[in-house]
């Protein structure tokens, strides 16, 4: 087996590697939006606390 | 074990509690996520039939089951809430939903994309699909549902009761293959048969079955900590916790 006909999966490459290359968007999007909303909470609390201190 | 879990149903010990597993699961998924990606593609081998199209499993399967899964502890966490008022119960609801829909949305991507070369067609209204496509809308109808009423109290009450209406879809989707006559093929992975599957294709499965679950672990922990930091933000706890993090 040549890693030729491995990396092309036997002729269902396309298959195989766009099944792989959705997954890997899909499953790494919430990581991106997790991290995002993340920073957000942070500013958010700190907003409140200087509101509350203001108060 | 009842002792531990009521002190994680405090906010405050939970928030201390998923901030280490958090860590725990993230590296636990890189870990089996990367052995289980090589050892599916390169080196399990080939299946007589359908040839390397098979390797789409790798992420069909644990997609799926991820989809049952989630909804299943969404389910057990709307009984919490309900008969026993915990709050993180609902918070639990409100953060897989999303998580949730997407390996609902995944499984049906790789599903429609293996189906393609092995059954000629993208997809077909076969009992499995359908069910699934089901799944995927409730889903999103709990998730549109506790964006639209925002700030409303009363949403994790209603949020619970809908989820549990839901849940009926969780075993027409397991016992379609069975109680119809599908073009999907029957369970490969059943907890009272011996596997379909031989062992050298089912080992990496498991692996990235378990990755799968880790993941969920990691995304579910990151969001709910956001979420009860918000929800504690009065609490003295929280202020200091922002005093000491204003000082890094």
């Amino acid at each position: 087996m040549t890693i030729f006909s491995q990396l092309t999966m036997h002729g269902y490459g396309a298959y195989v590697w766009s099944a792989y290359a959705i997954g890997v968007l899909l499953l790494f999007t919430p990581i991106f939006f997790l991290k995002k909303s993340k920073k957000q909470m942070i500013k958010a609390i700190k907003r409140h606390f200087v509101l509350k201190g203001e108060q | 074990m009842w002792a531990f879990l009521y002190r994680l149903a405090s906010p405050k010990s939970f928030y201390a509690f998923s901030k280490k597993w958090q860590t725990i699961f993230a590296w636990l998924f890189i870990g089996f996520f990367s052995f289980a990606i090589i050892w599916g593609l390169f080196i399990a081998p080939m299946d007589y039939q359908q040839g390397d199209a098979y390797r789409i499993i790798y992420l069909h399967v644990p997609a799926a089951f991820l989809s049952l899964f989630i909804y299943s502890v969404m389910a057990f966490s709307a009984v919490l809430a309900l008969v026993w008022q915990i709050k993180l119960a609902s918070l639990v609801i409100e953060v897989s939903a999303p998580i949730g829909a997407m390996m609902t949305l995944l499984a049906l991507f790789t599903g429609a994309i293996w189906g393609k070369p092995m059954w000629g067609t993208w997809w077909i209204w076969d009992a499995r699909l359908t069910s699934e496509l089901i799944l995927f809308f409730i889903y999103v109808g709990l998730f549109s549902f506790s964006m639209l009423l925002k700030g409303q109290s009363s949403r994790y009450k209603t949020l619970a009761v809908l989820t549990l209406v839901g849940f009926i879809d969780l075993p027409i989707i397991h016992y379609s293959v069975s109680w119809w006559n599908t073009l999907h093929q029957g369970a490969t992975l059943s907890s009272l048969k011996k596997p379909s599957i031989d062992i050298q294709m089912l080992l990496p499965l498991l692996t990235m079955i378990s990755a799968f679950m880790f993941y969920y672990g990691y995304l579910l922990l990151g969001f709910l900590q956001q979420k009860v930091l918000w929800h504690e933000k009065d609490t003295r706890w929280v202020n200091k916790l922002y005093q000491s993090e204003g000082k890094r």
